[in-house]
């Protein structure tokens, strides 16, 4: 079982861009990297974790329809809005409910975990004004927990992976990732792996 | 009679007029919104390069010219 969780990671270079469990990931670099440093594995939140997003913008791109069956109730929204009117107004609706969408997705796309043969990187998108990057080198990982939790996560092998560490932040939450089992075992190794090397090397 | 139907006129302006400000300040916020995610997008791009980010960002940059475009538009249209 083990060596299944180590060929999926180790023998897979995951070309998707939008992976949310890319193994090895194929033209994905980040600021910092060291020379010889190389990313094993990318992780993004699930892709379940945006159906409550996907609910938003699906009745954000709804309601203008909504709106026009209130006509059959007798109440017209638009009724003093000429034809030309009423298009602009569903024109700046509809760029709105893009600019949403765009932004649900950037915050997905961006909240990414690196775990790399030397450190562990958390980017944190956190809002439209508020991002946060934090590294801890694997040498300073104490602990690692995997948790799932409900029926969801159980079904679809989703969770948090804990990660107690002597860095300047001291735990990272690896927020609601595929396998969380498989994460928490392979950071693991790779610490056994990174005390076992003398120290300033790096493979 | 013609007094109803004057008060008419002005309230059916008065709405126009209201929603036409109305989506004029918030096409500004959207406009201000587009340029802050843009430039979110620029800096996650420098840390953290992948093949998706160019395109990421002509469609921020193309957020932006819509929204500012659309702003004027309906300042002269609506």
């Amino acid at each position: 079982m083990k060596q299944v969780a180590k060929d999926i990671i180790h023998s897979i270079y995951s070309t998707n861009p939008l992976a949310m469990f890319a193994p090895q990931p194929a033209g994905v670099s980040f600021e910092a990297q060291h020379k010889g440093e190389k990313i094993i594995i990318l992780l993004r939140a699930h892709i379940i974790t945006l159906i409550p997003a996907i609910l938003e913008i699906a009745f954000l791109a709804l309601l203008p329809f909504l709106a026009a069956t209130l006509n059959f109730v007798g109440v017209n929204p638009f009724s003093a809005l000429g034809a030309s009117q009423i298009f602009w107004v569903l024109l700046v609706w509809y760029i709105f409910v893009f600019g949403f969408t765009f932004y649900k997705f950037i915050f997905w796309y961006f909240n990414v975990y690196l775990l790399t043969n030397e450190r562990i990187i958390d980017f944190d998108f956190k809002g439209i004004t508020h991002k946060e990057t934090a590294y801890a080198n694997l040498n300073q990982v104490q602990d690692v927990t995997p948790k799932v939790v409900g029926f969801f996560h159980t079904y679809f092998n989703f969770g948090d992976v804990f990660i107690q560490t002597a860095a300047a932040r001291n735990e990272f939450d690896f927020h609601a990732v595929e396998k969380p089992d498989m994460v928490a075992k392979e950071i693991l190794e790779q610490v056994r792996h990174e005390e076992s090397e003398k120290p300033g090397e790096v493979s | 009679m013609p007094i109803e139907g004057g008060l008419d006129i002005l309230n059916r302006f008065t709405f126009v007029f209201g929603a036409k400000v109305f989506i004029v300040l918030f096409l500004i916020f959207y406009a201000f919104f587009s340029l802050m995610l843009h430039r979110q997008i620029q800096f996650m791009s420098r840390k953290l390069p992948t093949v998706l980010n160019p395109h990421l960002r002509f469609l921020s940059i193309l957020n932006i010219g819509v929204a500012i475009a659309v702003l004027f538009l309906v300042i002269g249209l609506f």
